[in-house]
């Protein structure tokens, strides 16, 4: 597999300022690669200098091997880009804003009409393509996003929260144009989210805090990597389960009511229990999840500054 | 140079089918003439419109060019400049496309109000 995107000790810099401090990845061809991070981590930063919008300060950004701040032209006919906030023109048609796209990416005029009825077929919107822009929904018009995004065959698509502020059947739908666009187009997706169950879907995550990156591995290697799986155990016998519990060198906390139990290993923590039954009245086990891993790299606190 | 000419049907649509804006720029030089005309007429100037309808004609002119210039500015509040941006498009021809659009606009608005106006004043003349 060969790296389609290749970002290499790049940096951003408004003054002194670092939004962006010396961080190198790559993305392989025809994967989904995930941008995480919490608000005013560098995302959208990192995504506005590799769509040759923001100038980088210093580093390497490749895309498709042609460099992001010398060779502007090639890279943006290469990309198609969603951004966070509707770039759509609200006083046209669905299909005048498609055409429009078409002209600005040089699509060969016989191309057009097949094109368009290709991209909205795509995201269920052929009926509706004489409908004005600013009488759609949300989600159509992210929907119309997304088709426009695709229209002159991009290698790369950049979706920046392609799901946020949308209700979970538009969110599962754009998740399946999305898959179903990797699968058979072989479109790499770059994207950023804040829903952790949806960055399980993709191939590669990084996650961004501060200006650098984080982590950066395949999801499930991250889950491994950062979260436990927890038992909740309430019981009457408070003292037989302390020293069983400590017996078995298992930590624990106490609450009000209820003993969690943060165990690398279920089974085990399962068995020591199974030793003495009667002493739990009540047992919860919960897997880790993503959201853990996030918050766990990322820390707790709220950030003031964005 | 697709671009500009694209660029420019864009702006002249959205002109045409702002209904509101559209009946404005057109009402409003009559208005003037209608108001100015009746306030300066004396009994040295019988007929104002004559000394009026370039002012009124280049005011128009300037009005429409603005608001149309303006909607620039729109456009990049409302995000589709952003999508211009990111697209292969050349900046020079998406000026281009902008100025255009304003220039046939208030071009076109200019030379209604002078032949209007010329009627006008030929009809007071012979009245």
């Amino acid at each position: 597999m060969n790296s389609i995107i290749v970002v290499k000790n790049f940096t951003k810099k408004y003054g002194n300022f670092a939004a962006v401090n010396d961080i190198s990845f790559e993305v392989e061809e025809g994967t989904i690669f995930a941008f995480l991070g919490p608000n005013g981590a560098g995302k959208s930063t990192t995504i506005n200098t590799l769509c040759t919008i923001f100038e980088k300060t210093s580093g390497t950004l490749l895309i498709d091997g042609k460099d992001v701040s010398t060779q502007k032209s090639e890279v943006r006919s290469t990309i198609g880009v969603v951004f966070q906030d509707p770039t759509l023109d609200n006083k046209m048609t669905i299909d005048e804003n498609l055409k429009m796209h078409c002209v600005f990416y040089n699509i060969p005029k016989k191309e057009v009409e097949e094109r368009i009825q290709f991209v909205l077929k795509l995201v269920d919107l052929l009926k509706e393509r004489k409908k004005m822009v600013g009488a759609l929904s949300g989600g159509m018009k992210r929907r119309v996003e997304i088709a426009r995004g695709l229209i002159h065959y991009p290698k790369v698509l950049f979706l920046d929260e392609p799901t946020t502020g949308l209700d979970p059947q538009t969110r599962a739908q754009i998740w399946e144009y999305i898959i179903k666009l990797q699968k058979e187009r072989n479109i790499t997706i770059f994207l950023t989210t804040h829903y952790m169950e949806e960055a399980e879907i993709c191939d590669q995550i990084a996650i961004m805090d501060g200006g650098v990156i984080v982590a950066y591995d395949a999801p499930y290697a991250l889950k491994k990597q950062y979260t436990k799986d927890k038992a909740y155990i309430t019981t009457e016998k408070e003292q037989e389960l302390e020293q069983l519990l400590e017996q078995y060198k298992l930590e624990y906390v106490k609450k009000d009511g209820y003993y969690r139990v943060d165990a690398e290993d279920i089974n085990g923590l399962l068995q020591v229990l199974s030793l003495q039954k009667d002493v739990i009245s009540d047992i919860e086990i919960k897997k880790g999840t993503f959201n853990d891993v996030f918050l766990e790299i990322t820390g707790k606190k709220i950030r003031e500054e964005a | 140079m697709n671009t500009v000419f694209a660029l420019w049907k864009r702006g002249l649509k959205a002109f045409v089918r702002n209904k509101t804006a559209l009946i404005f720029s057109i009402l409003i030089p009559f208005f003037f003439i209608y108001v100015f005309g009746a306030i300066f007429k004396s009994d040295l100037i019988a007929n104002p419109v004559a000394y009026m309808l370039s002012g009124v004609v280049i005011v128009t002119v300037f009005e429409s060019a603005l608001t149309l210039a303006s909607s620039t500015v729109d456009d990049m509040v409302g995000g589709f400049m952003k999508e211009v941006l990111v697209s292969p498009a050349k900046r020079v021809a998406v000026a281009a496309g902008q100025i255009l659009t304003a220039t046939t606009v208030s071009t076109a608005q200019g030379m209604l109000i002078l032949v209007i106006g010329m009627f006008l004043e030929l009809s007071l003349l012979h009245g």
